[in-house]
């Protein structure tokens, strides 16, 4: 037995597997909430779109059907994460993840920036980089926390979802660090309503685009950081930053219309959280090595440090 | 390419029976994209339509020599404009020249012949209409969304052409202008989708060559830098301006794709503040939509209603939502008879949606919601401002009146 799978009971280990199945399952929620309640998504518009500019062309009694039936099915999925995570659910919460993102790409409905430097085509592309974290959640819980498979768990399928999940987080700070530092004008809003929320006073929006421009390059250098060191503090700045962007929507739109928008965030506060657990885990592991050197840490175990 | 005899006459017949079934706009459709040959012409508003207008044109070559022939009519002698921006599109693909030439000094109320240039190829003889600076009743088309339906697209151009023709028939109003709501076309950074609505635009030209000025609203699907190099607006503007359409019509444009609660707030909250106590009729256009018929509200909601509410906007109209929508007058997010009426939600050619009725603002028969490829005919005078929905084919779908708000002195 190697030394991970002996502290697979432990409490970092739960509450890394924990905080993933609150992620999804907020996830869900949030998802299901914009599919069923305010039915306009990049989704829905997909299958409604014409075909010659990259939808499906059904009709909209057949898509808002289909959407709401995806919808309810989420939720459902989100709630039986929380008890028995398994491929049958945590498959179709991520294809349903992917596949608003592909939506995205189709309909050109992610990337409101002119930006002198990237092509058209890849900024069609940012949708799949920016919601990279919502559909790697549900995969990394998958093979981290399966319900049904033999414990305890092999270091390489260990590995193997801590590096998923660290390079989605990576690719989704960054993409969104580019987005920001472009300047993007809902974040410039977001500022801008938060400073008149929060602090009662307007702030202006040369203001608002100098934190945007600092705030977009601290994501990227991030971003580059935690696939480029072990540093903790750089994954919780993640979970934190994470909070703060997803709870903008809330700030900004209210509660009512801004919930489902922050939860569906919830795996940008998820993912860099379970990831720094991880180390924490692998840290302490390594600390009992070092104090009882008859336990040391497996191949696996090291590559992934 | 050259063409068979067979299909020459084929495309010479269809052409004649438009011409005869009252589509002769279509003759004006399409004029062929090859080397300096004008094409896909356009006539923008952007400031002072009684003095000013830019006239655009593209070309697949570069050329040298782009000019305007411009004659006011009754006068004998045309004079010459250059284009004075000229350059090709930012996109790699297709080749596309573009040519403004901004046509300044004209006089109110006069119709302008005009004839395009370039590199000793010309396009047909047009003409236009500059706004009036008389207190006189004035139209204005309101539509939205061509971005996809291109076939619609091109019989609602068709029929906006017979739109106006008909609105310079004695006794009518004339209709001026079409502001356009936004989202022109799906991938605001695709140059050929650009230019086939550009070719496709040129079918809002009337049979007797009367160009159709467009007062532009940047949509979601119009990202990009290519708007701005289509309608002649400074490269990084930020697309918010205003337009006097006669003495007492004053018309906002807004932009809902950059930020809405930034400079562009500080601009509307000094132009509306400015703008209301000097005209008549003030109203708003811009894409996404504050009290939506199908989508989700926007942070306009927020930000600009209550400054259409403190300065009694008369009237905003509104895209985005690919359906027809006519709300109840609002104010304070409730139905008010000294509210703001919003209309609009676009159908210049898009495939339609369903209205989502049960929402509070959309509750009939204070409201009126309804589907189809449709523009709205705004009509301007001294007590009423008469709004119409004309549907693809004719049919009238929708007519609701406004009354003046205020007193105004120049009355």
């Amino acid at each position: 037995m190697t030394v991970l799978a002996a502290n697979q009971n432990s409490r970092l280990w739960i509450a890394m597997i924990w905080v993933l199945r609150i992620s999804v399952a907020l996830e869900c929620l949030g998802t299901w909430d914009w599919f069923t309640r305010w039915e306009e998504t990049p989704f829905l518009h997909w299958l409604l779109d014409p075909t010659d500019i990259g939808g499906l062309n059904w009709s909209e009694a057949t898509a808002l059907a289909v959407q709401q039936t995806v919808g309810w099915l989420t939720l459902l999925a989100g709630l039986i994460t929380l008890v028995r995570p398994c491929v049958g659910v945590l498959g179709p919460v991520a294809l349903v993840q992917l596949l608003i993102a592909v939506a995205m790409w189709r309909i050109d409905d992610g990337f409101s920036l002119e930006s002198e430097w990237l092509t058209p085509q890849t900024t069609a592309l940012f949708p799949l980089a920016t919601h990279m974290a919502r559909f790697a959640a549900p995969l990394g819980l998958l093979l981290l926390d399966p319900w049904r498979v033999e414990r305890p768990l092999t270091g390489r399928r260990v590995a193997l979802a801590i590096s998923g999940l660290r390079w989605a987080a990576a690719i989704t700070f960054f993409a969104h660090g580019i987005e920001a530092w472009q300047l993007n004008p809902e974040f410039v809003d977001y500022w801008i309503g938060a400073s008149e929320r929060i602090f009662g006073t307007r702030m202006s929006q040369p203001t608002a685009e100098w934190l945007l421009t600092f705030t977009g390059g601290a994501d990227i250098l991030v971003a580059i950081a935690c696939v480029s060191t072990r540093w903790r503090a750089v994954w919780w700045w993640m979970a934190f930053w994470g909070a703060v962007t997803a709870l903008s929507r809330i700030v900004s739109f209210g509660l009512d219309i801004g919930w489902s928008a922050t939860l569906i965030r919830a795996p940008h506060v998820g993912v860099p959280l379970a990831v720094v657990l991880y180390w924490h885990l692998v840290g302490w592991i390594r600390a009992e090595s070092t104090a009882e050197p008859a336990i040391a840490p497996d191949k696996d175990e090291e590559s992934e440090d | 390419m050259r063409l068979s005899p067979l299909l020459n006459l084929v495309l010479s017949l269809i052409t004649l029976t438009c011409w005869s079934a009252g589509l002769s706009s279509t003759v004006w459709a399409d004029a062929e994209l090859e080397g300096t040959n004008p094409a896909q012409w356009r006539l923008i508003w952007h400031d002072d339509p009684a003095t000013s207008a830019t006239l655009s044109w593209n070309t697949a070559e570069a050329g040298k020599v782009h000019r305007v022939q411009l004659r006011a009519e009754g006068a004998e002698e045309a004079t010459i404009v250059d284009a004075t921006r000229n350059d090709r599109y930012s996109a790699q693909s297709p080749q596309l020249y573009y040519h403004h030439a901004r046509l300044t000094d004209l006089t109110p109320a006069t119709k302008y012949h005009v004839e395009i240039e370039s590199d000793g190829r010309s396009s047909p003889l047009m003409v236009f209409v500059t706004a009036p600076v008389e207190d006189v009743p004035i139209s204005i088309l309101f539509g939205a969304d061509s971005r996809s339906g291109l076939k619609e697209r091109r019989e609602m151009n068709a029929m906006l052409a017979q739109l106006v023709a008909e609105s310079y028939q004695p006794d009518k109003v004339p209709i001026l202008a079409l502001a356009h709501g936004g989202d022109f076309i799906v991938r605001g950074s695709r140059l050929d989708q650009w230019s086939q609505w550009m070719s496709d635009h040129e079918l809002t030209v009337g049979a007797n060559g009367r160009l159709l000025p467009i007062i532009p609203a940047r949509g979601n699907h119009d990202k990009g830098k290519l708007f701005n190099q289509v309608f002649d607006f400074p490269a990084k503007d930020k697309n918010y301006y205003a337009v006097d359409l006669g003495p007492q019509v004053r018309l906002v444009t807004l932009n809902t794709e950059t930020s809405i609660a930034g400079k562009q707030l500080d601009w509307l909250k000094a132009e509306l503040a400015a703008s209301r106590p000097k005209y008549r009729w003030l109203f708003a256009q811009y894409h996404r939509p504050a009290f939506p018929a199908v989508k989700n509200p926007q942070t306009n909601l927020i930000y600009w209603v209550p400054q259409f509410e403190e300065y009694d906007v008369d009237l905003v109209c509104e895209g985005d939502g690919h359906v027809i929508k006519r709300t109840p007058p609002i104010r304070d997010n409730r139905i008010d008879p000294t509210g703001v009426v919003y209309v609009g939600e676009g159908g210049l050619g898009v495939k339609q949606r369903t209205p989502k009725e049960g929402r509070w603002y959309l509750q009939q028969p204070q409201a009126k919601l309804g589907r189809g490829h449709h523009v709205q005919v705004l009509t301007f005078d001294r007590e009423k401002l008469n709004y119409r929905v004309v549907l693809m084919g004719g049919k009238v779908f929708d007519h609701h009146e406004l009354s003046v708000r205020l007193p105004n002195d120049a009355d």
